[in-house]
């Protein structure tokens, strides 16, 4: 005799708020967001000039639950006015943005909730506050109750190194100090929500290695869960290579490049690094015209001590090297080191936005 | 749902204005020299009015009569009003977007729920009105009343025993003052040239008239009829001439009461209805032309 059977059974709820079906697979959706802004220029005869810079051009694009997606371009390229409209600081002038289903134009408070910002740029800590203070102070601005995360404070200052100033007022840190008060702010913060929205622009401004590897690894692996996204914006190529799923190439508001880290690398082809030092034959270097053949894309030299440093970026190195060495020999240099390998990631960014500079001239 | 989610909002705003009261007090409490040189700095700005009343000691005005035409006690009680609206940090419509909304924290508390609006217009604006007016009305009371009056013989001829009135009406003023604040303060918003100076010059403009016609120092007779009209139009002077008829021993007095207090009630709807109205559409209109920090020139 069985104490307990179930057969079929079967319980079913009802759902208070369905989320749009377009945005059921999208963390974050962004369509044909376009910010403009205003430029301005003054006279001595006090008349004021005011133009209107574009600084997003019909931006799209989504990002899945639980993906990190890397922001990179240069300068002015749109970055931080996407992650200021993503954080709920500026309005969007035409398109439309969807976080866990809510539309930022409507639902901008809602949104708010999720948001967990760390903006490396912005020193929004209250000088005359202690560390701790001021983690307080973030909490309750986001409306959470400062005891739920007072058992968490201490040790994760050790962890980050600010223990012992935890309790000393900001106003005596340092740059660097006043960063990992907002980063410990921002993580206590991402553990007690549900889920959130991760805004990191340019998060390792100031902060020591040993820091910058904590806050690496924390994103990289303690971060990641269903409910969860990430835009990291910087200008280090590596923590993009590193930590991030996919990569958004921005140049003058628009994206020009939406792709995994392999499939950039693949976009830009074939292209491959060759170092080579050398002993130049007469102590004259080499003629420019040997290195617009044969595949090579771009040509540095340095010389140093005698030497020629020759740093080649080619479409394939095996098509060129054996062909560069035999003409090098050829000539009477003497090669004292060589070395290929793949293209560094930051050389693919930079080239996706000069080519995309190139196609627009 | 949006009345829930105000009081929420609200009671969030509070605990954060407790805190920054809390951790500020706690700061301040540590200067204890301070505080002394705060009382004897609040002495001392009473002794300088002290001096100029006492030159005037029997002026033949209207408004003086409850004073016995001694402008000493006239100008005395007009500061003890006075302090009600100048302690608790009323009087600095330029500054208050300058220091709270176009600082770094701006765009911090532009990223949270915590509706900044309603942190500095209402939880923060009421515990300092709380925290240091109440504290300035309790040393005022002590020196003007107390010290000047007992001990220099100074004769008020006021009512006292109207006290429990005057402080609430005086408190409802202040309301209305918190509002014309923001009322002026909203200009600051939508002028990009007061924000490039860095000064709301139009606030201190009005701020000077509002000195005169506030009838804390002048009585009104004695300015220019086109000058009176401004006693209209300023919250401050509907509580201290307000104040000085509720004072007032005579009974006709506090029939001229009325005209005062209906006159704050109108302020206190339209200041505070366009005040926010305008702090809104001015708050939507620097976030969307990307002009929240302006770099002062």
């Amino acid at each position: 005799m069985k104490a307990l059977e179930l057969e079929n059974v079967s319980k079913s709820y009802k759902i208070v708020r369905k989320l749009p079906d377009k945005q059921e697979n999208q963390l974050l959706g962004l369509r044909n967001l376009t910010k403009f802004f205003l430029g301005e220029t003054f006279s001595i005869i006090g008349t004021r000039t005011v133009t209107s810079i574009t600084a997003l051009d019909s931006v799209s694009f989504s990002v899945e639950p639980g993906q990190v997606v890397g922001l990179f371009g240069k300068n002015g390229s749109g970055k931080t006015t996407m992650l200021s409209i993503l954080g709920g600081i500026f309005p969007q002038d035409s398109g439309t943005v969807h976080c866990f289903g809510y539309d930022y134009s409507t639902d901008l408070y809602q949104v708010r909730k999720y948001v967990v910002p760390i903006f490396g740029w912005l020193d929004a800590v209250t000088w005359a506050f202690t560390g701790r203070q001021n983690i307080e102070k973030f909490m309750i601005m986001h409306h959470v109750p400062p005891r739920q995360i007072v058992d968490q404070i201490d040790q994760l200052a050790k962890e980050i190194d600010i223990y012992d100033r935890l309790d000393d007022r900001v106003a005596r840190y340092s740059q660097g100090m006043r960063v990992k008060i907002q980063v410990m702010a921002a993580i206590l913060l991402y553990r007690v929500r549900g889920r959130s929205l991760l805004l990191l622009d340019e998060p390792f401004i100031g902060l020591d290695v040993f820091v910058q590897r904590y806050l690496r690894d924390f994103v990289k692996y303690k971060m990641r869960r269903d409910n969860f996204a990430m835009l990291l914006a910087t200008h280090q190529p590596e923590d993009i290579e590193e930590i991030c799923d996919e990569v958004v190439v921005i140049d003058q508001g628009r994206i020009i490049a939406k792709d995994s880290v392999d499939n950039l690398r693949r976009m830009v082809k074939k292209a491959e690094n060759i170092k080579i030092k050398y002993i130049p034959p007469n102590h004259k270097p080499l003629p420019k015209d040997l290195f617009q053949r044969r595949g090579i894309l771009e040509h540095k030299s340095l010389e140093r001590g005698g030497y020629i440093e020759l740093d080649l970026i080619v479409d394939d190195s095996r098509d060129t090297l054996a062909w560069l060495v035999s003409e090098m020999v050829k000539t009477g240099c003497g090669i004292t080191s060589l070395n290929t390998h793949v293209m560094k990631f930051e050389d693919v960014l930079i080239r996706i936005i000069e080519g995309n500079e190139e196609t627009g001239k | 749902m949006k009345i829930t989610r105000a009081l929420s909002d609200f009671a969030w705003a509070v605990r954060l204005s407790f805190m920054f009261f809390r951790f500020q007090w706690s700061i301040r409490a540590t200067f204890k020299t301070g505080i002394i040189i705060s009382f004897v700095n609040s002495v001392l700005g009473l002794l300088s009015w002290f001096f100029i009343g006492n030159m005037f000691r029997t002026v033949s005005v209207a408004s003086l009569e409850n004073y016995d035409q001694n402008y000493l006690a006239y100008v005395m009680v007009g500061s003890f009003i006075g302090t009600v609206f100048g302690a608790g940090g009323f009087f600095n419509p330029s500054g208050f977007f300058q220091r709270d909304i176009f600082g770094p924290d701006f765009k911090r508390w532009s990223m949270s729920p915590t509706d900044p609006m309603l942190y500095n217009l209402v939880a923060n604006r009421i515990l300092n009105f709380v925290g240091y007016t109440i504290t300035s009305i309790v040393i005022q009371f002590v020196v003007i009343f107390g010290i000047f009056g007992m001990y220099l013989n100074i004769d008020f001829n006021i009512r006292f025993s109207m006290m429990p009135v005057v402080i609430p009406y005086l408190f409802y003023c202040a309301i209305a003052q918190i509002f014309y604040e923001t009322l002026m303060s909203s200009v600051f918003l939508h002028s990009y040239a007061l924000r490039a100076v860095n000064q709301n010059v139009l606030a201190g403009l009005l701020n000077s008239i509002n000195h005169i016609v506030s009838g804390r120092i002048f009585p009104i007779e004695v300015l220019p009829r086109l000058l009176r009209n401004f006693t209209w139009i300023f919250p401050q002077a509907q509580g201290i001439i307000g104040a000085r008829m509720l004072f007032s021993p005579r009974p006709e007095s506090l029939m001229a009461f009325w005209p005062r207090f209906i006159a704050a009630t109108i302020q206190l709807m339209v200041y505070g209805g366009l005040g926010i109205w305008l702090v809104d559409k001015g708050i939507e209109k620097v976030r969307r032309e990307g002009l929240v920090q302006v770099p002062p020139a």
